[in-house]
């Protein structure tokens, strides 16, 4: 592998807002990448760390308040050496790019087809005839029948929509793709699928491909070098399997801790489970709902129901006091709804919902109201889910005046305190007068679990918790809510769709698919002795961060050197986990 | 709570809210020039029976005398000092205005949350209420309905404030539809508050400074239909307006008579006072709307930094 780079970054610097007066925000801070053809590169880090503006500068397309030095050289010419002038032949036809958002990133008034041709024609590749025929070619070479070309955007799916993506930056046949968080919004099925269709062009085309993401996982399975990117510097670069086995920088090893094998970590059962004669803390049982359309006037006329498919279709679960409940699946396939009606804020079908022994079925909004205290919603993204005008007293004092608990303000004051402490915003005092956007993601969403807590409920319901948070801070809400359900003996029914969360922290999965629940079971059962097909699926599926997995014993005890407390024998492992408690 | 709303941190580009910053509306030009005009009208006004040369209710020369150093802007049929009926004439248009408007945004208000909020039937019970309104030529059913009460102030105000709410119900309307979806709205209906909490805790604070906007703009009409209706002739006659001043120069035929001191000054008031109102108003409303700042649509590149090597000897 002596050949020259294809694509090298060459100390490459990014300021923005830079103005004579104003030094401006150093986001890219002298990045040296270099890459052979055919060679699949990472770029991993968090939000913020300037992964995407980094390689944005080597398609030329950053925003007007950029400013950039160093060189970026394609097959050893720098393309930044005379600015837009420079970089604009280069670009789709040598480097071409796959955006994060594949719906946003096609116009959705025109056909998939005409798009990929537009691009062609654009580049003068192809016109007429021809262009057709190679929008053909570029579709069936992503496994999208050449015949699908006529259909719009939002009649393809998502996974199918990031193919059309591929295809179109394949259209001018580039040596480099550059692909932004290809999977972020898709399942983890159909992020498998991408991702190996990305490896076989890269294989089959000899494309050089960086693949930037925040999934470790991700880049451990399908490249061959990376470089973990921090604060607008790469911390650490190296092989995938030296950045897994031999991690020099603390930030690569916290992140590899963040995603952790799946099988690694499914949760045994608790030992001796106080079964109590009281009912459990929620019992759903065949609970049914659908989203009815208004009725047509014929309808109307002919007096029938309108009929709509069933969103949640039959499912039954519970939960106890001090266990939690993840409830596993794709988007679309009913969890949210389950939850919402859970809380009463959709009207379920059929089925019946109990909450404490008492049937809340049916109640209207203002039956809820006083129950609502025994049961509290922790939402996905904690960027909407605060009124941003509210400082975080206000915040969390709210449900305390809602309830007109505590007569003072001084009583309320006080819980409120207490709450923030509670979920690890210490010293309160320094939290109360802040607004939602003096803090970081991690601590606006423990301010919302405070907001949730301030009310001591019994039941917790979690919406992905921590999927819109950056992966070095998951562990810690995560842990925070595990702390709840240990101490305060709450009940929690967490919706994610991260198998290796679920595994991690719940004690029982419940896993959905279509409305339906096809599995459900002790976390350590599921993950181990899956029954139900998509189970097995979903597990195939997921990513593993060791990119040599086959080079594991199976049934190694000392499996992985990052997770000491599963690598031991069970009884010891379960004996440590009760002592860190 | 009552700390919440009063310091507002500065982050008016949050993407999330509306948080204009009286700083941001004031550093564009227009609303300084919009605030300096309304501002003189509206001193004008409040200190016109001090500074008025000479009284509105006698005759001090000959009818429709020219303007001359007495008389800066001549006199009128019944020679009255010109100048000192348009300072005072000032006064009545802007209450008007302004009491016709917040009957107005009242009720436009109201109806917008409620069926914003509510949506359903109720929401399209109330729209369909409004989209009568909104057909109703306006000025002709001012004119009927001040016909058929009579003249009076006071018909005129309800008059006006009683048409003029139609836009800013749905304005407001669409405004809390989306408000209605957002998360945290949700979030507080899922603790149990109740519409009242969140439609004044969450809701009402949100779309103030549209209101705000939405009220300076509304007083421009407002101001233009009292002007309308009291050259009509519906308005209080005896009342001394801008309308009124420009109904009895026109009605004595200061027009054939070549008296244009008698119109003119009137004339030119209201449509400066309109206009300052109006680029007041636009002002607000842009620095509300951050979406008219598209940086990324425009023509200008990324600059480069210069490197040591760059040029004809680099690769």
């Amino acid at each position: 592998m002596t050949r020259k780079p294809i694509l090298a970054f060459e100390d490459l610097n990014v300021w923005f807002g830079v103005r004579p007066d104003n030094p401006g925000f150093h986001v890219v801070k002298g990045v040296n990448i270099a890459l052979k053809p055919g060679e699949r590169f990472g770029l991993v880090g968090e939000s913020g760390s300037g992964k995407t503006t980094t390689i944005m500068a080597a398609m030329g397309l950053l925003p007007s308040s950029a400013e950039v030095s160093g060189r970026v050289l394609l097959e050893g010419r720098d393309i930044l050496r005379d600015g837009e002038k420079s970089v604009a032949p280069h670009r789709w036809k040598d480097i071409a790019m796959v955006f994060q958002g594949a719906m946003s990133a096609f116009n959705p008034v025109k056909t998939v087809g005409w798009q990929i041709a537009e691009a062609l024609d654009v580049h003068n590749v192809a016109r007429g005839v021809a262009a057709e025929r190679r929008v053909g070619e570029l579709l069936e070479l992503v496994g999208i029948t050449a015949a699908q070309s006529a259909r719009f955007p939002h009649e393809f799916s998502g996974g199918m929509r990031q193919r059309a993506m591929i295809a179109m930056a394949l259209a001018c046949e580039p040596k480099v793709l550059l692909a932004d968080e290809p999977t972020t919004a898709l399942d983890v099925m159909v992020q498998d699928q991408v991702l190996k269709l990305l490896v076989r062009l890269s294989q089959e085309l000899n494309l050089a491909l960086i693949l930037v993401t925040h999934d470790l996982a991700i880049v451990a399975q399908n490249c061959h070098r990376a470089a973990v990117m921090l604060g607008g510097e790469i911390v650490e670069q190296g092989s995938v399997s030296d950045l897994y086995h031999r991690p020099q920088h603390d930030y690569t090893r916290k992140l590899f801790e963040a995603t952790p094998d799946v099988f690694a970590v499914a949760r045994k059962p608790e030992t001796a489970k106080a079964t109590s004669a009281a009912p459990p803390l929620l019992q759903v049982g065949h609970l049914k709902v659908s989203y009815p359309r208004p009725r047509s006037l014929r309808e109307v006329l002919r007096r029938e129901k309108p009929q709509a498919p069933l969103v949640v279709n039959d499912i039954s679960l519970t939960v106890d006091r001090g266990e939690m409940v993840a409830l596993v699946g794709q988007s679309g396939s009913g969890k949210t709804t389950a939850m919402q009606a859970v809380l009463g804020m959709v009207k379920s079908q059929g089925g019946t919902i109990t909450l404490n022994g008492r049937d809340v079925t049916g109640l209207g909004m203002r039956e809820w109201r006083p129950l609502r205290r025994q049961i509290q919603m922790i939402y996905q993204d904690p960027y909407e889910s605060l009124d941003l005008r509210y400082r975080v007293r206000d915040t969390v004092a709210e449900p305390l005046r809602i309830h007109r608990i505590a007569a003072t303000a001084l009583e309320r004051e006080a819980l409120v305190v207490e709450a923030l402490e509670r979920v690890g915003l210490t010293p309160a005092a320094r939290y109360l007068g802040r607004f939602p956007h003096e803090l970081s993601g991690g601590q606006r969403q423990r301010v919302a679990i405070a907001a949730s807590i301030v009310l001591k409920p019994e039941l917790l319901l979690a919406d992905e918790p921590v999927s819109m948070l950056d992966v070095s801070v998951r562990a810690g809400v995560l842990h925070l809510l595990d702390e709840l359900r240990r101490d305060a003996r709450m009940g929690i029914l967490m919706i994610t769709h991260d198998l290796s969360t679920a595994a991690n922290y719940a004690d029982r999965i419940a896993v959905m698919h279509q409305g339906r629940i096809v599995e459900q079971g002790p976390a350590h059962q599921v993950i181990h002795a899956p029954e139900a097909d998509y189970t097995k699926a979903l597990l195939a599926s997921i990513p593993d961060p060791d990119p040599d997995p086959d080079r594991r014993a199976a049934g190694d005890a000392v499996s992985s050197r990052r997770q000491p407390s599963t690598a031991l024998p069970d009884h010891v492992s379960e004996s440590l986990r009760h002592k860190q408690w | 709570m009552s700390t919440t709303t009063v310091n507002q941190a500065p982050d008016s580009e949050s993407p999330y809210g509306f948080r204009p910053t009286l700083r941001g509306v004031l550093q564009q030009k227009t609303a300084l020039a919009g605030l300096l005009i309304v501002a003189f009208f509206v001193t004008i006004a409040l200190i016109s029976p001090w500074i008025e040369p000479y009284s509105i209710s006698e005759a001090s020369c000959g009818v429709f005398e020219a303007p001359s150093r007495a008389h800066w802007l001549g006199c009128d049929d019944g020679g009255v000092d010109m100048l000192s009926l348009v300072l005072r004439g000032g006064r009545i248009s802007m209450i008007v205005g302004a009491v016709a408007t917040l009957i107005a945004i009242g009720i436009g208000a109201t109806i917008g949350v409620l069926s914003g909020y509510f949506g359903g039937w109720v929401d399209t019970l109330l729209m369909r209420i409004t989209d009568y309104f909104l057909v109703v030529p306006q000025v002709v059913l001012m004119i009927a309905i001040a016909a058929v009460w009579g003249p009076s102030l006071s018909h005129v105000i309800i008059v006006i404030g009683a048409l003029m709410w139609t836009g800013t119900a749905r304005l407001i309307r669409a405004q809390v539809k989306s408000l209605r979806e957002r998360v945290y709205v949700k979030r507080v209906e899922a603790l149990g508050a109740g519409h009242a909490h969140i439609i004044f805790n969450h809701i009402i604070p949100q779309i103030g400074p549209l209101l705000v906007a939405n009220t300076v703009l509304a007083i421009t009409v407002a101001i233009f239909n009292e002007t309308a209706l009291a050259f009509l002739g519906l308005s209080d006659p005896t009342a001394v307006t801008w309308g009124t001043i420009m109904e009895h120069a026109f009605d004595r035929a200061a027009v054939s008579s070549g008296a244009w001191w008698a119109i003119v000054p009137a004339g030119l008031s209201v449509a400066f006072l309109i206009m300052g109102c109006y680029m007041l108003g636009r002002s607000i409303e842009d620095a509300l709307n951050p979406r008219l700042k598209v940086s990324y649509l425009s023509t200008h590149f990324w600059r480069l930094r210069p490197l040591v090597g760059r040029g004809p000897d680099a690769l």
